[in-house]
């Protein structure tokens, strides 16, 4: 999730002690919102040099554009804005790179041989299964196409709204919410694909 | 309970926001096993997904980026003052707009939509019909080209 502030500093306190010159503020506001960032390029953006350069092209355009943020969304939306629109401009330069999802009997093998996958019997079975769905989740979330990966991302792990990944992805709300529930109906319905298998 | 389940939308809704539920719905989870049996794959997953590893720059983000920055004209007072300027102006456009107008022309707006025949109001609603589809079909192949570039 986006570090909390080490100062308790709103946006606009933050954006403008940046702007007046501190660039201990534009560090902070880096620290604060480098996770999701990070969320956004690991999903989007595969080859781990041109994630480097993309993270710090990222915070370049925020620096230089930050006099035009209009304070009609939350700083770390916009940033997170700036970071997918920074993503899919890279994606249109590179050649195409075949998305290759992960082979199917992967990193999930560790899932163990349980049958009764969603219906543990007591707490420390449940604690037990959490964990080894977490293994075998990370491998079917990577077999996702890139979009719903990072949709997820956002949403379940970043906690944001329906209303703030609209705005970072520029899709409606309506769409974000309906790929997000094909999503999970996807992870969900490989596990149990996993579960019979066993 | 009633007859019929409800859809996979609606047992993820119920787990990740039960609020959003009508009170059949929940009628119907809480007393049908297959139900549960779904609703409680969806809770697991749903905590299984918040607990997954964050992604994280291996390199230190803030000192490479400062690295490179020039330091920025001292604009706050400009900025705002001329956000203000802006504001005022387009306020007094809108007024201009619409008040001027109306008061030149709101007696014989009132015959302009009365006086018109059938046919004059069919067209008009055909162009605005035409307009707005273009419009949803230029955004929906906008939306399917991202999707198509991420997915690439």
């Amino acid at each position: 999730m986006t570090q909390q502030p080490r100062y308790n500093l709103t946006d606009r306190q933050l954006v403008d002690k940046v702007l007046g010159g501190e660039m201990p503020a534009f560090s902070e506001l880096i620290r604060m919102t480098e996770g999701l960032v990070a969320r956004i390029v690991y999903q989007l953006i595969r080859n781990e040099e041109d994630r480097k350069d993309v993270a710090q092209d990222v915070y370049l355009k925020v620096y230089q554009h930050l006099n035009g943020f209009k304070f009609q969304s939350k700083l770390s939306t916009w940033v997170g804005q700036i970071a997918y629109n920074t993503c899919l401009n890279r994606l249109q330069k590179r050649q195409p790179v075949i998305y290759d999802p992960p082979a199917q009997n992967g990193d999930e093998t560790h899932a163990g041989g349980r049958p009764e996958l969603f219906q543990a019997e007591d707490e420390t079975d449940r604690v037990l299964l959490q964990k080894e769905l977490k293994g075998l989740l990370a491998a079917r979330i990577a077999r996702l196409p890139p979009i719903y990966q990072t949709l997820i991302s956002l949403y379940h792990q970043e906690e944001l709204s329906y209303q703030e990944i609209g705005r970072i992805t520029g899709l409606p709300e309506g769409t974000v919410k309906s790929y997000l529930f094909r999503a999970r109906k996807q992870l969900k319905e490989m596990m149990l694909a996993k579960k019979e298998k066993l | 309970m009633s007859g019929t389940h409800p859809s996979d939308e609606a047992l993820q809704q119920y787990v990740l926001d039960p609020a959003v539920c009508t009170a059949g719905e929940i009628d119907h989870i809480g007393s049908c096993p297959e139900c549960q049996e779904t609703a409680a794959a969806y809770r697991m997953l749903a905590d299984a997904l918040q607990e997954q590893l964050a992604p994280a720059f291996d390199f230190d983000l803030a000192a490479a980026v400062i690295g490179q920055l020039e330091p920025l004209p001292q604009m706050e007072a400009p900025r705002l003052r001329k956000r203000k300027e802006g504001s005022v102006l387009t306020a007094i456009l809108i007024a201009t707009a619409v008040i001027v107008p109306g008061w030149l022309f709101w007696r014989s707006a009132y015959f302009v939509f009365t006086d018109m025949s059938a046919a004059f109001y069919w067209v008009l609603l055909a162009a605005a019909g035409i307009v707005v589809g273009i419009f949803l079909l230029r955004l929906y192949k906008k939306y399917q080209d991202v999707i198509n570039l991420i997915n690439k």
